[in-house]
């Protein structure tokens, strides 16, 4: 499917692949999608890889904000990996670099 | 009568030179403002641009955000825009028509009306809903705001608009539906 989302879970690790747009629309499937592959398996990590995002709007920052306060309610963390240009734009504007990383930098200190 | 309009942005100097774009298109929602000066209101059309207009109405669900969003990225297409701006409009028409039903239509279906207008190098955007409005315009277009906290709602709709576009305009009042309005000077080449 090319504008839904597909869960992967690997260890503790939940990786949502995003869809190729991710509006109010996309996001209310995403919120639901995310919540039924948490409820499998203990995830403490939650991962959206942006590979296939060409498009975001706010609609996307308030699914990230609300799976944000779900993951952080257990202790768990979350996670956005493959930005691109236009994806990091709309993350970097909405502020929300202060409380999600990014996935493949991790390791790297002050990141935080 | 009786709406509110928020001018939010001030006219720039650059517009007065150029002499067109906004003032002729919204000269009649400007005289109805409040705080217009008179003689802004009545400079005269330069000659010679052309303007084009479409007209979409479609139901309030929310796979149409996507609809209104690629109509106006064709439509846009035609003043040869990069694809970064193409990317400015597409977001601004997703949030003001997400907005429309997620707010205007949150109580009961109705339709969105989106026309898209472009004259010169200036592309206009206008979504009007006729749902329940809001009496707070100023509050509702603060950063981070929302009047559903508990719909996961960022509260940067309109943060986004106004990053995006050159200008925005809310007309809005309870029960009367809102309209927003938005212009994009394509070719400016400036990121902000």
């Amino acid at each position: 499917m090319e504008n839904g989302t597909n869960y992967k879970v690997r260890g503790t690790v939940l990786y949502a692949f995003m869809p190729k747009e991710v509006d109010h629309h996309s996001s209310l499937e995403m919120k639901d999608g995310i919540t039924k592959a948490r409820v499998c398996r203990p995830v403490t990590s939650l991962v959206f890889d942006f590979a296939k995002t060409d498009f975001m709007d706010s609609a996307g920052i308030g699914m990230l904000l609300g799976r944000y306060k779900e993951m952080s309610a257990i202790g768990g963390e979350v996670f956005v990996r493959n930005t691109s240009p236009r994806v990091k734009r709309i993350l970097e504007m909405s502020g929300i670099y202060r409380i999600i990383r990014d996935w493949d930098k991790k390791d790297e200190e002050g990141s935080r | 009568m009786g709406e509110r309009t928020e001018g939010i942005k001030e006219k720039t100097r650059e517009e007065e030179e150029m002499g067109q774009g906004s003032k002729g298109y919204w000269k009649e929602e400007m005289e109805k403002g409040e705080g217009m000066k008179a003689e802004e209101v009545k400079m005269k059309e330069p000659e010679g641009v052309e303007e084009e207009s479409v007209y979409v109405e479609f139901e309030s669900r929310s796979h149409n955000e996507q609809f209104a969003r690629v109509v106006a990225a064709v439509f846009a297409a035609r003043l040869d825009p990069t694809v970064e701006e193409v990317e400015d409009i597409k977001t601004s028409v997703s949030e003001a028509v997400t907005n429309a039903i997620i707010h205007g239509y949150e109580k009961e279906d109705g339709m969105v009306h989106m026309k898209l207008t472009m004259k010169g190098r200036d592309f206009f955007v206008e979504v009007r809903d006729e749902g329940v409005g809001m009496d707070d315009v100023k509050k509702a277009m603060e950063p981070l705001y929302t009047s559903k906290p508990s719909r996961e709602r960022s509260g940067m709709g309109f943060s986004f608009m106004e990053a995006f576009m050159d200008e925005v305009w809310v007309d809005s009042a309870p029960g009367r539906g809102t309209t927003v309005r938005m212009v994009k000077k394509l070719g400016n080449g400036t990121i902000r």
